[in-house]
């Protein structure tokens, strides 16, 4: 049962004795009230009787005179008024009162008889004698009957008493009756109640004790429907859930260790890794400066080579010169021919030579970093190919603004050169040729820049070609060339820290994109 | 909890049963007592109730009921020893105590002032007392009836020397006046309301409740009152539980009074109200004792001149252990 119904039950049973209670005493209280109004009466009455005795025999047995008769009929009128005001009471009440009336009756008759008796006169002596035996017959049944009326008057008052008595008791035992039950009833209440709390709350500590100790598996055994198996409902799901989420957090630590652990093995393979990447950094480092000094080697014995080749190729080039002005007219035909195949080969060395001392150079001349305004520099280049060009060929140019870079203003003019000088050299054959050269793209990183011309263009399988030293994807009869020109542009970009690439459809114009550092003046130092 | 109310409710029971008073057991052999009663007396039902209900037996008393025609021959009984207790009027007791009898009245059963009457034959021109001036009168000297008598005469301005008195026993008195032998009779009931129903229109009644009142007491010796003193309160407490039953139980008391002493139950309803049944020792039996003495001095009905004190001849100890409330004397 509900905590808070048996405290409801508890106060409506109270309710219900006191309602019960009330009316029961009030009632006791009117009785013993009447019962004691009965009582005073009664005395009264027993008073009465013994003066109307006093009386009674002051003028019997004393005075005989009518003064005393009269206050003897005085007396009994008082009397009788107060017999006719008893009423009620008990059956054993009633019927005193009723003993009570006859012998009252009974007296005054008896009284009345004596008086009748005494006041006649009698002429002989027999008269007077049966008259004095009457009377004294009479008197002793005056007697006998005036003492059955103190006794029942006697009676009457005992009765009263006991009467009051009992009401009184009875208001004592309903009291004492309800006071007992309304304890046993609180007590019981209380006893349960403390029974039931010491129990519950008893579990309850028990529980929190054992969860602080970390029992989280343990529940609270419940057997009742109360608030407190409510709340003991509650803790358990509490507990459940605390059980829950501690499993929860504990995989989740475990997991973290888990991952704490991984971690430190990850951040060991990483410093591992990383020793090892340093490790091939310094050995790739130490590739790099070894190349390098190969490269330089290389380059230096290219130099030398192509340097000390030209010599002997300018003298290859003045002798067959001199030969063919000495012996012009003397020689044949076929030797003219082949002296002048000997010369044009010797002059195509000599170009490639250059173009090979050329780059070079460009691999190993220091750069002078300056800022560098490109469109500027593009229009130069532009009016100085469009002065070169052959008669009735006719390029449109479009310059589109170019931001001002920081580089090496030599290097950057070449390589804008070749890239220009292509664009105009693949596309001059076209019925109206365009060469655009503008920025596509500029961010705080890097400008593309880009050249485009509506040329022949290239097949895009073989872009990768395309910078590649001595790398043609056309015929020297269709276009002259090398094969340096633009692997010496990827050189410049390169050493600029950029990047370049290209973009075509055959017979549909090539587009190619470098990109350079957008960097400030203190911060170019981009060659590797 | 549950055990605890359990033991409670245990608890309560016990001793609610404890206080209870057990119906009273006897074990072993009852104490033998006998009485000598009058048979045909409405007085007398006390003792039959008692009887009859086992209230005797209950404590432990086995009693004998000798039965006889009055009450002065029941008394003799008793004083000739033959019976333990009798019972006998006032008159009767009054008569043996003047005559020197050694007996002791422990309590009256009954008191009645319209027992006894003179009932005469209206034939022989008895209308009232003072009719009765020269007539035959029946009457059991010595008893109740006698007295009574005396009290009607006086009523009727006439003193016994103005008629005949006619010694007979209630028995005798219906065909007395049947065949004219006496002109009337002075007698108790229930051989009263007999010859007042034997006589129907022809009798008339001659009572007068202020001038008698008649006590049935309950006589012993004064040695057997000493001696037996828890035997008599053994009786008066039987009788106390046939005084109840009488006042709760009347109708069926009636039956039983009637079935006792074979009468017809009408005749037992008639009279049953004139009595006021129960072991009591009141101050006016002292009363009645002493002016019937004074009366039988006075009438000369007597040897004796003086006075006995008759307060020598009630004892109460049994009755105020008993039933204190009923001893009325005044001491």
């Amino acid at each position: 049962m509900r905590i808070r119904t048996q405290l409801n039950l508890s106060s409506a049973i109270a309710a219900v004795i006191l309602v019960i209670m009330i009316p029961m005493i009030i009632w006791s209280l009117m009785e013993f009230r009447r019962a004691d109004e009965n009582l005073a009466q009664t005395v009264k009455m027993q008073k009465s009787i013994n003066e109307r005795i006093l009386l009674r025999d002051q003028y019997l047995f004393v005075t005989h005179t009518k003064g005393d008769k009269s206050l003897w009929y005085a007396k009994t009128d008082e009397l009788e008024k107060i017999i006719r005001s008893l009423n009620g009471g008990s059956s054993e009440y009633r019927e005193t009162i009723g003993h009570l009336k006859k012998s009252f009756e009974d007296n005054q008759t008896i009284y009345n008889r004596i008086v009748s008796v005494s006041e006649q006169q009698h002429d002989s002596e027999k008269g007077r004698g049966i008259a004095r035996e009457m009377v004294q017959r009479l008197t002793a049944q005056l007697l006998l009957k005036a003492n059955m009326l103190s006794e029942y008057a006697r009676e009457l008052v005992l009765i009263n008493q006991r009467q009051a008595m009992t009401s009184r008791n009875r208001i004592a035992a309903i009291l004492s009756f309800f006071i007992l039950l309304l304890t046993g009833v609180i007590l019981y209440n209380s006893i349960r109640l403390n029974s039931i709390l010491k129990k519950r709350l008893g579990l309850l500590s028990e529980s929190a004790e054992l969860i602080a100790q970390g029992h989280l598996n343990h529940r609270i055994t419940i057997d009742g429907t109360d608030e407190l198996c409510d709340l003991s409902r509650v803790f358990n799901s509490m507990q459940s859930k605390l059980q829950s989420s501690y499993g929860a957090l504990e995989d989740e630590i475990e997991e973290h260790k888990l991952s704490e652990e991984s971690l430190v093995a990850s951040e060991r393979t990483l410093r591992k890794n990383e020793e090892q990447i340093e490790g091939l950094n310094r050995e790739l480092r130490q590739q790099i400066i070894e190349m390098q000094e190969a490269n330089r080697e290389l380059e230096s014995f290219t130099y030398s080579v192509s340097h000390d080749l030209r010599a002997p190729l300018r003298h290859v080039v003045g002798f067959v010169e001199k030969l063919l002005k000495l012996e012009q007219g003397n020689l044949g035909e076929k030797s003219a021919h082949y002296l002048d195949v000997i010369a044009s080969s010797a002059r195509k060395m000599g170009t490639l030579i250059d173009d090979l001392l050329s780059f070079s150079r460009m691999g190993r001349t220091e750069m002078m970093q300056a800022q560098v305004k490109l469109d500027q520099l593009a229009r130069d280049i532009v009016e100085e190919i469009r002065a070169g060009l052959p008669e009735g060929v006719t390029i449109s140019w479009t310059i589109l603004p170019l931001p001002e870079i920081m580089g090496d203003k030599s290097m950057l003019r070449q390589a804008l050169l070749n890239l220009l000088s292509n664009a105009a050299k693949f596309s001059q054959h076209v019925s109206a040729p365009m060469i655009e050269i503008g920025c596509s793209e500029t961010n705080a990183t890097e400008n593309v820049y880009f050249v485009k011309d509506n040329g022949v263009g290239f097949d895009m399988h073989y872009a990768d070609k395309l910078f590649g030293l001595f790398q043609r994807l056309h015929s020297t009869e269709e276009f002259e060339g090398t094969g340096v020109g633009l692997a010496n542009v990827r050189r410049i970009i390169n050493r600029h820290g950029g990047r370049i690439w290209a973009e075509s459809r055959l017979n549909e114009g090539a587009t190619f994109f470098f990109a350079l550092p957008n960097i400030q003046k203190e911060d170019a130092d981009y060659e590797h | 909890m549950n055990r605890l109310l359990r033991f409670l409710i245990v608890f309560i029971i016990c001793g609610v049963s404890a206080c209870q008073k057990p119906d009273k057991v006897t074990s072993g052999p009852r104490e033998k007592v006998s009485i000598a009663i009058v048979k045909a007396q409405p007085a007398s039902s006390i003792i039959y109730i008692a009887d009859k209900n086992g209230y005797f037996a209950e404590e432990g008393l086995d009693v004998t009921i000798q039965s006889h025609e009055y009450s002065k021959l029941a008394l003799k009984a008793m004083l000739d020893g033959t019976a333990d207790l009798s019972t006998a009027t006032e008159t009767v007791v009054m008569f043996a105590a003047i005559a020197g009898e050694k007996l002791t009245v422990i309590a009256t059963t009954a008191i009645s002032s319209r027992d006894v009457a003179v009932i005469a034959r209206k034939d022989r021109n008895i209308a009232s007392p003072k009719d009765l001036k020269g007539k035959r009168i029946g009457v059991p000297l010595g008893t109740s009836a006698d007295y009574l008598l005396g009290a009607i005469l006086t009523a009727g301005g006439l003193d016994r020397s103005d008629v005949t008195i006619v010694a007979m026993t209630p028995d005798e008195m219906p065909a007395a006046l049947k065949k004219g032998a006496v002109d009337a009779v002075s007698v108790w009931n229930y051989p009263l309301v007999q010859i007042k129903n034997m006589l129907g229109e022809q009798g008339v009644v001659l009572a007068d409740e202020m001038l008698y009142t008649e006590f049935l007491c309950l006589v012993t010796k004064p040695e057997y009152s000493k001696s037996h003193g828890a035997t008599l309160q053994k009786f008066l407490k039987a009788l106390v539980k046939a005084e109840t039953f009488m006042d709760n139980q009347p109708e069926e008391a009636k039956g039983i009074v009637a079935e006792s002493i074979a009468v017809d139950r009408e005749l037992v309803k008639q009279t049953w109200g004139l009595f006021h049944f129960g072991p009591e020792l009141n101050q006016g039996l002292m009363i009645a004792l002493e002016e019937e003495a004074r009366w039988a001095i006075r009438q000369k009905l007597t040897t004796a001149t003086e006075l006995p004190s008759f307060t020598d001849y009630v004892n109460p100890d049994a009755l105020n252990a008993v039933k204190p409330a009923a001893v009325k004397l005044i001491r």
